[in-house]
């Protein structure tokens, strides 16, 4: 009697275990290369590529932002997408510093994993160190053309000016 | 019109103003090559070094083989060693080369000695690369008072360099008559060309000039003084030096080499033509990527690593090979039926006592016999009698083999056999052979037996690949080598050499093989290692396969929790995340909390009972971390329903 209880039991649990799968999914995220560096000029523009990898278990929604500060400075694209697991995004990083910024910058890039959810969902991101070199000198040189070209019509225009 | 004039005078001084006041803020001067030479932290440099190494293959080569020796000048040139360019772990450049020896063509002038100077360059002996002896291949070459064909000049001027980077004596023969063909043939506009009795051109000019300054020519001597003249005579507008009505990346480099041998600095103003030097005409050929174009304007590796050496102020030989050490020589002790003993020794002064006497003699001098009796004294020691009883001191045995009939122990000096006892030969000073000395060979035969030299064509083949032996016998009367024919090759069997002194070899089992060569009435060769195995050699192919882990990644477990519910006041029970470290580095995990729900998550969220503020762990390769986290709703909480929120682990390199 006992055992038939017992039996009648076990197959209820492997029952309910069948119908309703205990889920335990992971998030991941993986990204190479392991930092960024970006030689630009004043007016010009750099581009550098990152990989993206869903390293979880299930398929997952992926955002890739810089730091507020900087998010005019950067072009990223695609820079929302969906991994299944396995899957690899190439995204493309357009560093584009405005005028009048050159210098050394230290900025990131943040790679962020997350499934939406009713409830706490758990998410998982990177942070990416990124350099942004921005040289001055050809913006200056093409300044100097351009002023230097200015004096020379205007010196054209003076010298026509006396002729006449 | 007073007004007008007025006001464009304003303006333009205005403009100048502006002008002024931008030229004196500019951080980088307008003229920005006046720094000459560069150096290897220069951009330029650091660019061209960079666009060499991305050109490299996995069989090491960087645009083949001829190439490749130029790029390993480039790099030396470039102050980093050549060894330690290669694709992740496959053969280095200087792999490579060794590898490929015999490819270069050892009857042809220039491309013996372009393997010189790279041998050199890397820091190799060019007397030893891939079991081929360059140095003795280029002297070879030399044919009546010249280097390679007599009608041409082009080998002269780079056999000198080679010879002079190997640190040969400019007085020695070789190099003195080759200087004297070369100053015999110098064109009256002051030039040279490749060949004799043809017009100069600006390339063949620079190398004669390189090739001369080498040799210990004064720079301020007529051959070189005009041969500047006729450089100068072809500089252009801008900057650079013409070759068939143009400049080009590759003769205004060989150009500056010449300038820069000679003492001269190409951004003096001699040698500024309206404003422009050699080096801005040189720099203005370099592509974005550091590459400089060969004739058709495509990046090339080839003109890359001529312009190197040029903007380092380093002209051919990059390298010179530092005179021998005194009393540093290679021994090699070759008995009845096998080498007793070889390696390197250093020898200064020696204290040797006669077995047969007793009595000591101290030898001042490093000497033959000296460099014997350190190598006896070496680890793998071995014992040599030695005699006064014939005058001079006299190896009569060694390990054991005792003189008998017409055979006994006998020494040679760069297979050349002296006519002085072994104990009176002073190496790097007794004459002849002429000094630098590399080998002294005691050896047991008889007074007529001939050294054997055996090479190979390559130090690594695949299994079942083909590969030359070359068996040479010493001539001790014109003092050179000869094929010789019927020699026994000792491989992985015996092989006989042909007519030609060759044979083909082809090994069917991995392994390193130690080839010599015997013969009857001459001297056993030294060994020349082949390397036979999969993965070597042209022929063999192997799938190569990797999976390549994130830089950075990490995994969390779960990705959601259901704290199920609660009550303003209560604390939901633990649930375990698990961060694991799926990444090639180890980082640093920190933790961030989002809600759309009044702060329940991020007031009330906790990480091992802390707040999740507080969460910062370093998690290593291929581990994981373990963390509980609980929901603390606080009594004056006024929502209520399900609420969302987000719970994003950070990692960052650490």
């Amino acid at each position: 009697m006992q055992g038939r209880w017992l039996l009648t039991a076990f197959c209820l649990v492997i029952a309910v275990m069948l119908l309703f799968p205990i889920s335990l999914l992971a998030a991941g995220v993986g990204i190479a290369p392991r930092e960024l560096e970006f030689n630009a000029y004043l007016g010009s523009s750099a581009n550098e590529t990152l990989y993206v990898i869903n390293t979880g278990d299930s398929e997952a929604e992926y955002e890739i932002y810089v730091d507020e500060e900087y998010k005019d400075w950067f072009d990223i694209a695609p820079s929302e997408f969906t991994l299944v697991p396995t899957e690899v995004k190439e995204v493309e990083v357009i560093a584009s510093p405005p005028l009048l910024s050159h210098g050394n910058y230290a900025i990131r890039i943040y790679i962020i994993a997350a499934n939406p959810s009713l409830q706490l969902g758990v998410g998982t991101g990177v942070k990416v160190p990124v350099q942004l070199h921005i040289a001055s000198w050809p913006l200056y040189v093409a300044i100097g053309m351009v002023v230097l070209l200015a004096a020379l019509a205007a010196f054209l225009v003076w010298r026509r000016s006396r002729v006449h | 019109m007073a007004d007008i004039k007025k006001r464009i005078g304003a303006f333009l001084g205005s403009l100048l103003l502006i002008f002024a006041v931008i030229l004196t803020i500019l951080p980088i001067p307008i003229v920005a090559y006046s720094n000459y030479p560069l150096s290897c932290s220069d951009t330029e440099i650091a660019s061209a070094l960079d666009y060499l190494r991305n050109s490299q293959t996995t069989q090491g080569d960087i645009g083949g083989f001829a190439t490749s020796a130029w790029v390993t000048m480039a790099i030396a040139a470039g102050e980093e060693d050549p060894h330690t360019w290669k694709v992740g772990s496959n053969p280095s450049i200087v792999d490579y080369l060794e590898t490929h020896a015999g490819n270069a063509n050892v009857s042809i002038a220039p491309d013996v000695a372009r393997m010189i100077l790279a041998v050199v360059a890397a820091g190799e002996s060019p007397t030893d690369f891939g079991g081929i002896d360059f140095v003795d291949a280029l002297k070879t070459l030399y044919d009546d008072g010249q280097i390679g064909d007599a009608s041409l000049l082009n080998d002269d001027f780079w056999g000198i360099m080679a010879l002079v980077s190997t640190g040969e004596s400019a007085s020695s023969e070789i190099i003195a008559n080759s200087v004297g063909f070369i100053k015999n043939n110098q064109n009256d506009d002051g030039g040279w060309s490749w060949a004799i009795n043809q017009s100069s051109d600006v390339d063949d000019t620079a190398c004669a000039v390189m090739a001369l300054i080498a040799a210990g020519e004064s720079s301020g001597s007529n051959a070189i003084t005009n041969s500047l003249n006729y450089i100068k005579s072809q500089q252009a507008d801008n900057g650079g030096f013409l070759s068939w009505g143009a400049t080009n990346p590759s003769t205004d480099s060989w150009a500056i080499d010449a300038i820069v041998a000679a003492g001269q600095q190409p951004t003096s103003s001699y040698w500024t033509k309206n404003n422009n030097t050699p080096i801005d005409d040189l720099l203005g050929f370099q592509n974005l990527d550091g590459s400089f174009p060969d004739w058709q304007g495509n990046p090339s590796p080839w003109i890359t690593a001529y312009a190197i050496p040029a903007l380092l102020g380093k002209p051919y030989p990059v390298e010179v090979l530092q005179p021998q050490e005194p009393g540093s020589v290679y021994v090699r002790v070759e008995g009845q039926s096998n080498t007793t003993w070889s390696g390197d020794v250093t020898v200064t002064e020696s204290d040797i006592t006669a077995d047969n006497s007793g009595t000591t003699y101290h030898l001042l001098d490093p000497t033959a016999l000296g460099a014997l009796d350190e190598a006896s004294n070496h680890e793998e020691r071995f014992s040599y009698y030695v005699t006064d009883e014939y005058g001079g001191l006299y190896a009569k045995s060694i390990a054991g083999e005792q003189p008998g009939g017409a055979n006994g122990w006998m020494y040679r000096v760069d297979y050349y056999s002296p006519s002085v006892g072994a104990d009176q030969f002073i190496l790097a000073e007794t004459t002849p052979p002429a000094p630098p000395h590399e080998e002294v060979l005691f050896y047991y035969g008889a007074w007529t037996d001939l050294p054997l030299k055996i090479s190979v064509n390559k130090t690594a083949v695949a299994k079942g690949e083909e590969f030359s032996v070359t068996v040479s016998v010493y001539n001790d009367t014109a003092h050179d080598w000869s094929a010789c024919e019927n020699a026994t090759v000792y491989a992985d069997h015996d092989y006989t050499t042909g007519s030609d002194g060759k044979v083909n070899i082809t090994i069917d089992r991995d392994g390193t093989f130690n080839l010599f060569a015997e013969k009857s009435g001459c001297i056993r060769s030294d060994k020349v290692s082949v390397k036979v195995g999969t993965g070597v050699g042209s022929q063999a192919q192997v799938s190569l396969s990797v999976t390549i882990t994130p830089a950075i990644s990490i995994e969390v477990t779960p990705d959601s929790i259901d704290f199920g519910d609660l009550a303003p006041g209560y604390t939901s029970d633990a649930c375990s995340i698990t961060i694991e470290n799926k990444g090639g580095m180890s980082v640093t995990v920190t933790a961030e909390t989002t809600d759309q729900a009044q702060g329940l998550f991020t007031n009330g969220l906790k990480l091992d009972n802390n707040s999740w503020r507080l969460f910062s762990n370093t998690i290593n390769v291929n581990d994981n971390l373990e963390t509980q986290a609980e929901l603390a709703v606080s009594l004056d909480y006024a929502g209520v329903g399900t609420k969302a929120g987000t719970l994003i682990f950070w990692a960052e390199e650490s």
